[in-house]
């Protein structure tokens, strides 16, 4: 016989059951009487209306605990303070309130809102709102770590870590490099228009650059790069080329300067000859699209550059499409000579007494 | 008792239509538990990867900010090994771990196991994610570059300063775009302006590394007011502030991401 029937028979045949139903059947016994379902022959014993029992304190502990420290992250995420939520004190508490709802869900009368205090911890916790916070962050950039005193003070450093405070006073000032590339030009774009009649457009807006100090701070230096100048008309012609590098190394060693060197030629250039046709194009000068011709004025800050870029030998178009880019970004010709000088690490005359009153702080300090 | 007289007689046909319906009831309820059981033994694997994956994206959070808050501090340690954490199970983003680990060890002077790192992090990284690994790579070859020359391996050093351009000049071109620079571990820098100084820096290097390994430098102007002995510090002066430039830039690149934020 099939088990299931002889076990329903037992159950269905206990003496004292309850009484038949009532004249027209219980409430909602038609509805099954109806359906697909007969209706259950085992009677079912109507549970004893229990009067319900309040939660205890442990679900209450768990509900408030899970909340307030919802609260509490939030309110850190909100000050910003990703360190603080990712800190040891927020992991202890997170823990705490775990074992507070776990408890909770052990407990016959803290389940109810054991469970609603998991569902606050499972949303809102550590590592949750500490991601939040941390996009956040990262969307700002503003990591600020937990600094010792000793590191803030450092990172108010007004010079440049590794570089003598007194070189950077003894050396020419902003000011100083901006007069002197000025004159620069004017002498260079002088002789190159008296001797192979170029006209002249300026490129570019005089840019200044801070400077960072080394300690995680900003130093109160500047990297200086100067407006540039361009010829208007193309140089294509290698002598001519190699006649406008030596007026313009005439006028540079007239300037204090020394002798301008090329990076673009394997004969004198420190670039291998792989590098070179790389960056110019071609290992040999007659073919280049780009000459770069490099000097400075050591001790002092002052590097200058004159680059020729020549269209003419650009034999994939790859060169053009770059220039043309350029030329969109900052409306400077697409071929011909550029001058322009840059100077690392230099300080503006009017800051000169606040840089020297800070440095008294920074005994030292290089 | 007239509850006998009222009950219902279940005689043998009548008693098995209840044990028929309270035996598809029980079985009915076994099925559902059953079904209920195979569902809940079915859905355990997902059950558990969607808890790994939740898990593994909110840890990549909280082990990137850790790598950059203790990069920003100087602990580079503490940097390296919250990059590691981002190493386990590393499906999202990968190239970042390495880029992280590469540059906290870069910034502690490890040089060579940074260098190894920042290029495994090359070769997983895609689009402009390479911008920032570029970067950072050419630097700490620089800096082996730097380390040799101090150590009078000159030829050496031309060979890492060279290696350090190839990486700089093959960075793609669309690193210097504004899109580029939105996603710089390094918003506070153009990312553009760092390439270019990058690349300037380490030609001047390679020159002044020739220059310096020549027996007899070309005359200069001034030679006279200028002898070669102050030619010669000059050179190296100007060595040193490459240096002094790119520590400056690593000194506060979080390397992430940054370029790259882990960023």
């Amino acid at each position: 016989m099939d088990p299931e029937k002889q076990r329903a028979r037992y159950v269905s045949h206990t003496e004292g059951a309850p009484p038949v139903p009532p004249p027209g059947g219980y409430r909602g016994a038609r509805r099954q009487a109806n359906g697909p379902t007969p209706p259950p022959a085992v009677p079912v014993a109507a549970p004893a209306q229990e009067p319900k029992k309040p939660a205890n304190a442990l679900g209450w502990i768990a509900l408030t605990a899970a909340i307030l420290f919802a609260l509490i992250l939030l309110g850190t995420l909100i000050a910003g303070g990703t360190d603080l939520l990712y800190g040891i004190t927020m992991l202890t508490l997170q823990l705490v309130v775990v074992a507070t709802v776990i408890a909770a869900l052990f407990s016959p009368r803290g389940r109810m809102l054991g469970a609603i205090a998991l569902v606050v911890t499972i949303l809102f916790n550590v590592a949750t709102v500490g991601g939040m916070s941390a996009l956040q962050t990262s969307a700002s950039g503003n990591y600020q770590g937990t600094k010792t005193a000793e590191q803030k003070h450092a990172e108010a450093y007004p010079g440049i870590k590794g570089t003598d405070p007194q070189q950077t006073l003894s050396q020419q000032s902003l000011e100083e490099v901006r007069a002197q590339s000025e004159a620069l030009f004017a002498d260079i774009r002088t002789r190159l228009t008296e001797e192979f009649g170029y006209t002249w457009t300026p490129v570019g807006d005089e840019d200044l650059r801070p400077e960072r100090n080394g300690y995680g701070g900003e130093s109160m230096l500047v990297e200086f790069t100067s407006s540039g100048w361009a010829t208007t008309e193309p140089i294509q012609d290698y002598d001519r080329k190699l006649e406008v590098m030596a007026v313009i190394n005439e006028v540079v060693v007239q300037h204090g300067l020394w002798d301008l060197y090329s990076f673009n030629d394997p004969a004198g250039s420190g670039i291998d000859s792989a590098m070179i046709a790389k960056l110019y194009g071609s290992d040999d000068p007659r073919t280049q699209t780009t000459w770069e011709y490099y000097t400075e004025n050591y001790p002092d800050p002052l590097r200058f550059y004159a680059n020729i870029y020549d269209l003419s030998n650009d034999r994939d178009g790859g060169f053009r499409a770059a220039r043309e880019a350029q030329n969109a970004r900052t409306g400077e010709p697409l071929e011909g000579l550029q001058l322009v000088v840059i100077a690392s690490g230099v300080l503006s005359e009017a800051d000169r007494a606040e840089f020297e009153a800070k440095l008294q702080e920074y005994p030292g300090f290089e | 008792m007239t509850g006998s007289s009222t009950r219902p007689d279940l005689g043998p046909v009548g008693a098995s239509a209840p044990d028929d319906r309270a035996a598809a009831l029980l079985r009915s309820n076994r099925r559902r538990r059953s079904v209920r059981r195979w569902v809940a033994i079915g859905t355990l694997p997902l059950t558990l990867a969607a808890l790994l994956f939740v898990g593994k994206l909110l840890s990549m959070y909280a082990f990137a900010h850790q790598a950059i808050t203790a990069y920003v501090v100087d602990d580079f340690a503490g940097s390296e090994a919250s990059a590691r954490g981002l190493d386990f199970l590393n499906w999202f983003e990968p190239y970042k771990a390495p880029f992280n680990i590469g540059t906290a060890l870069g910034a502690a002077e490890e040089l060579p196991e940074a260098r190894a790192e920042l290029e495994e992090a090359l070769d997983l990284a895609t689009g402009l994610e390479v911008c920032g690994v570029r970067i950072n790579l050419a630097l700490v070859i620089e800096r082996m570059g730097d380390a040799a020359r101090a150590d009078g391996d000159g030829a050496t050093a031309t060979q890492l300063y060279g290696e350090a351009l190839t990486v700089t000049v093959e960075t793609p071109e669309e690193c210097h775009s504004e899109e580029a620079q939105q996603q710089s571990s390094d918003p506070q820098r153009d990312m553009s302006d760092s390439l270019d100084s990058t690349e300037d820096r380490l030609k001047q290097k390679q020159q002044q590394q020739e220059q310096e390994q020549q027996p007899q430098p070309p005359p200069q102007p001034g030679e006279d007011e200028q002898p070669s002995e102050d030619k010669l510090k000059g050179l190296q002066d100007k060595l040193e502030q490459g240096t002094q430039e790119r520590d400056q830039r690593q000194g506060d690149d979080p390397g992430g991401s940054g370029t790259d934020k882990p960023w």
